[in-house]
């Protein structure tokens, strides 16, 4: 069963390891950890914090790379991909929602999702992708406001359009709902459920267990290693 | 202190940037102590050496009586009587040319030589001579064999042959080797030497001689307070090095602005998360604006020392090349004090400005942004937002300028400083190369040969014109050239005659001289003058005007019949005229030739022979020192400039590392940020070169006008053209390496850590 689940796997890790620091201070935040996830499969992450998970996610979407242990996601091996090649394979096949947002301030709403085609293939009608992106998460009326002017939620909605528009077959989300309130929380993740019903793979990391149990599946974590015991719950 | 040595820790690279800017700026403003530094070593040589109030040179006279005479003038304190005049030795480093012999007596009470080298002269085969005439132990034989062979035994200079070459003999040998009976030469000290007793005194010497027959030779030279000779053109040239120390103050100034204002302005949550837990607003803003205070207090105490050094060491170069003294080491307290007080004073106004904007920030606001320069909340950014110009990355690039508008502002100006900087020591390079050229033009011999002495060897009538009774090559004149002052100026008096063919004699307006028919002209009658037109400009004379020089036989009376385009402050008279004024009528005291100089001995008198090309060599010396100091503080500007942009931009990219954390994790590769970066930085770098080529082009003519305005010569004024694409390349270039630099810096660090960050 094994064998036949890591052939179709997107998401292949194996003996993942990192290290931050050096010497005396040096920590595993990640130690030795194997995972699979399939095509089409919303994953939520779990575990108290500092167990790793946010490391987890930035080497699965290709922020980071490993110190031991390889990553191979959407067929690509990621550890030792030179910096810019992880940046054309980012632009192509995954899109990354943050706790912080991360909206450039200096654009609108609609620019920032166009930032996201900026740089992949050649999308021929970029702004009109945007602007369906935009309506998808609700806020086709807002393109033009700048982060400033939008609401914490508001702001993560842009986040999550910026994540789907060049349709990516994974979107990787770091606590999307953790800096905001119950309700834009819910309206947050019922897109990423919307995400994960149009066929696109979703890591999503939470502390909120509630939310976590409406996942296919559930990792998690603890000092930096998977938990057996709630390995791959469902 | 301690949150400056905290801020020290979290941005290293920037606060060193800023302190070494600030400690140059210092340092360059050093350059502001030479004038005093110069005056006062000048000084106290002046008056360690008893250096002469003023100093006449005349026809011989008996000095038995005459000092007496002096002696008794009201607060005249010393009176030397000496004897100069111009010997040509057979052997010795002096080259068969005239070298000028004073007289030195065993104990003199005025002018004093300074010894350099070896001793004084003891016997009458002894000699002292100014460095550079001969080697010490040298032997200088003379022509007629009196007094006999001459030994060097010192190698000294007194204050006021300044940086003359001099042959300084015992009043004995003195006497023999130029071969005039008595003195001709008076120097005085006074009890009370300001500029008025000098001139009382000058009239009642003047009325002695005059009483006695005796004639001044050329003009007096007066030095009121203890003033030494050169004092005036050293003190000019370092205020126009001080000006340019100034400049890279304010371009310091402007480093540490962006500075103060980007390490002020990332606190501000600090500040806000002090006031909510109950600091007064005061209390915030001295608490951010410590480590700018911090930058400002270390980098005048590097400056300080730096700048003491710098300020001894062109002081040196300056009196060295043109007194070649070796000044003691010194430093001006006002100068000290006041650079110091711009380092400390300057740090404090500059952070002071954006402390106040970041305390006054709403406390809410200040806790909930993540960002410390927010975007949007302005209705301008919100306009700015609207222009859908161009790609999303020109949009972010013209955004992210608007919303740093300081710090825009700031690297504007940097780049423009170093652009102003190279662009107008270029243009004073050219303007001066032009000058230099421009300077002889007027002029059509190659040679000039100056009777050494107050003798007029040369015949001015029609025979000797053509030089064969002179003795000269194919072509040459016999001329008048003596010194005057008009207004306190000192003008080039040339007598020539009014066909020659060795001055250029077109006029720019009135006409050039004409041949007068009556030749017998008597003393005190108004000459016809041509004047330089600039000088004319200047001080407001015109064709018909009446003007009155003072030569050194007296004043004399001029009127201007026309203006002549020489760059100089020269005025053109007919010699024959002129020579009876001078008292020695029909002779002339220059030849001008342009086959070849003399033979040597055929005119029977000492002479100094110049060509055109010395002259052009000598001028050429003159600018290259000028311009190696104005040439090393463009360099300090220029760095201060490029350190400051350098700090500016790195400053800008670690703000902006989030967004760019952004765009890579959006797919951006190295060289998309490049491209962004390069992109902003090049639209500000190209406004400051073109800033900065005005401004050093203005600059470069403001000098230059300045220059020309103290000295009420034609400098002219070129730009150097070819400067300016070379510093747009330079710009360029540097925009690039900014660019490469930041995008690989950008690339090298962790994105996920950046992206995670609070703020
Ligand atoms: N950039 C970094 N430098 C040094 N240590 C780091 C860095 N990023 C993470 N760590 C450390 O690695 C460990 C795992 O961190 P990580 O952010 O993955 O935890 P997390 O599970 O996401 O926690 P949280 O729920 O609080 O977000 C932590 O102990 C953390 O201190
Ligand atoms: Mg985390």
């Amino acid at each position: 069963m094994h064998a036949r689940e890591s052939a179709r796997s997107l998401i292949r890790l194996r003996g993942l390891t990192r290290v931050w620091g050096r010497g005396e201070s040096a920590q595993k935040a990640l130690a030795d950890v194997d995972l699979d996830i399939a095509a089409g499969e919303l994953v939520a992450v779990v575990g108290p914090s500092g167990s790793g998970k946010s490391t987890l996610g930035a080497l699965i979407a290709g922020l980071d790379r490993p110190d031991a242990g390889s990553v191979v996601v959407c067929g690509s091996r990621l550890d030792r991909m030179p910096a810019d090649d992880l940046a054309v394979w980012r632009s192509d096949n995954v899109g990354i929602v943050f706790q912080n947002f991360n909206l450039i301030a200096t654009l609108t709403a609609l620019e920032n999702v166009l930032l996201a085609l900026r740089f992949g293939r050649r999308t021929p009608k970029r702004s009109e992708a945007a602007r369906a992106a935009l309506a998808a998460v609700g806020l086709e009326a807002k393109a033009h406001r700048l982060p400033s002017q939008l609401s914490g939620g508001e702001q993560q909605r842009v986040g999550i359009a910026r994540a789907m528009v060049h349709r990516p077959a994974l979107v990787v989300a770091d606590e999307p709902t953790g800096s905001l309130d119950t309700a834009a929380g819910r309206h947050v993740f019922e897109l990423i459920q919307r995400l994960r019903n149009g066929g696109t793979t979703v890591v999503f990391i939470t502390h909120d267990l509630a939310l976590a149990s409406l996942a296919d599946r559930t990792v998690h974590m603890r000092d930096g290693r998977i938990d057996p015991a709630n390995a791959g719950s469902r | 202190m301690r949150s400056a040595l905290r801020e020290m820790r979290r941005a290293p690279l920037r606060v060193a940037a800023s302190t070494l800017a600030i400690a140059l700026a210092i340092a360059a403003m050093g350059i502001f102590a030479i004038p005093s530094m110069a005056s006062n070593t000048l000084r106290d040589i002046a008056a360690a050496d008893l250096a002469a109030h003023l100093q006449l040179t005349t026809t011989p006279f008996d000095a038995t009586t005459l000092r007496a005479e002096i002696e008794q003038m009201d607060g005249v304190e010393a009176v030397e009587l000496g004897t100069t005049g111009t010997v040509t030795f057979g052997s010795g480093g002096t080259g068969g040319e005239g070298v000028r012999v004073e007289s030195y007596p065993e104990s003199s009470s005025v002018n004093r030589i300074r010894l350099g080298e070896g001793r004084m002269p003891r016997d009458a085969g002894e000699v002292l001579v100014s460095p550079g005439v001969a080697p010490l132990g040298s032997v200088l034989r003379t022509p007629g064999g009196d007094p006999g062979d001459l030994t060097v035994v010192g190698l000294g200079q007194s204050t006021l042959s300044a940086a003359d070459e001099v042959v300084f003999a015992r009043p004995d040998t003195a006497a023999l080797l130029t071969g005039i009976e008595g003195s001709n030469t008076i120097s005085l000290r006074l009890a009370d030497p300001t500029a008025e007793n000098l001139e009382t005194t000058l009239a009642s010497v003047r009325a002695v001689l005059g009483s006695r027959s005796v004639a001044l030779t050329s003009l007096p030279v007066s030095l009121p307070d203890g003033a030494h000779p050169i004092e005036e053109g050293i003190t000019e040239v370092s205020f126009m090095i001080g000006s340019l120390g100034v400049v890279a103050g304010i371009v310091a100034l402007v480093l540490l602005a962006s500075t103060a204002s980007a390490m002020v302005t990332e606190r501000t949550r600090d500040a806000a998360i002090m006031r909510a837990i109950g600091a007064r607003r005061r209390v915030a803003r001295r608490e951010l604006r410590r480590p700018a205070v911090f930058v400002g207090l270390l980098g005048t105490a590097i400056g300080l020392p730096l700048g003491v050094l710098v300020a001894n060491v062109v002081a040196e170069m300056v009196l060295e090349r043109f007194a070649g003294l070796n000044p003691p080491f010194s430093l001006d307290p006002v100068v000290l004090a006041a650079s110091a007080v711009f380092g400390v004073l300057g740090a404090r106004i500059v952070s002071a400005r954006s402390a106040r904007r970041v305390a006054r920030v709403e406390l809410t606001t200040a806790l909930r942004d993540r960002e410390p320069i927010s975007f949007g909340n302005r209705w301008s950014d919100r306009m700015l937002a609207r222009i859908p110009t161009g790609g999303v990355l020109s949009r972010m690039s013209l955004r992210s300028m608007a919303r740093r508008r300081g710090r825009s502002v700031a690297l504007t100006a940097q780049f423009g400083a170093a652009v102003g900087a190279a662009v107008l020591v270029a243009c004073l390079a050219a303007s001066i190369a032009d000058f230099n050229g421009a300077e002889l033009a007027s002029f059509r011999w190659d040679h000039e040969t100056t009777a050494a002495d107050p003798v007029s060897p040369f015949g001015l009538d029609r025979p000797d014109r053509t030089g064969s009774g002179n003795g000269a090559g194919t072509g040459a004149e016999a001329a008048i050239h003596t010194e005057g002052m008009i207004d306190d100026w000192e003008i080039e008096v040339f007598g020539v005659a009014p066909d020659t063919a060795m001055i250029d004699a077109d006029v720019t307006s009135g006409s050039w001289l004409s041949p007068s028919g009556t030749p017998s002209r008597r003393p005190g009658d108004v000459l016809p003058a041509v004047l330089a037109e600039r000088f004319a400009d200047q001080e407001g004379y015109e064709v018909g005007d009446q003007l009155t020089v003072d030569l050194a036989a007296g004043p004399t009376q001029f009127e201007v019949i026309g203006l002549h385009p020489i760059r100089s402050v020269a005025l053109f008279a007919p010699a024959d005229a002129l020579s009876v004024e001078l008292g020695t009528p029909g002779r002339g005291n220059t030849l001008w030739s342009t086959g070849g100089p003399p033979a040597p001995g055929s005119v029977g008198a000492a002479v100094v022979n110049t060509t055109r090309d010395e002259l052009f060599a000598e001028d050429a010396a003159a600018r290259d020192a000028i311009l190696g100091i104005f040439g090393a503080i463009g360099v300090i500007v220029v760095s201060v400039s490029l350190i400051g942009t350098g700090s500016t931009v790195a400053m800008n990219l670690f703000e902006r590392r989030r967004e760019t954390a952004t765009l890579q994790a959006n797919g951006a590769r190295r060289r998309d940020v490049r491209r962004l970066l390069g992109v902003e930085l090049l639209v500000v770098g190209m406004t400051g070169w073109t800033l900065g080529s005005m401004a050093g082009i203005a600059g470069a003519r403001a000098i230059m006008g300045f220059f020309a305005a103290s000295n009420a010569i034609d400098l002219g004024f070129e730009v150097a053209w070819t400067a300016l694409p070379l510093a747009a390349l330079a710009v360029a270039g540097v925009v690039h390496l900014f660019a490469v630099t930041a995008a690989r810096g950008a690339q090298r660090k962790p994105l996920e850590s950046t992206l995670r960050a609070a703020t």
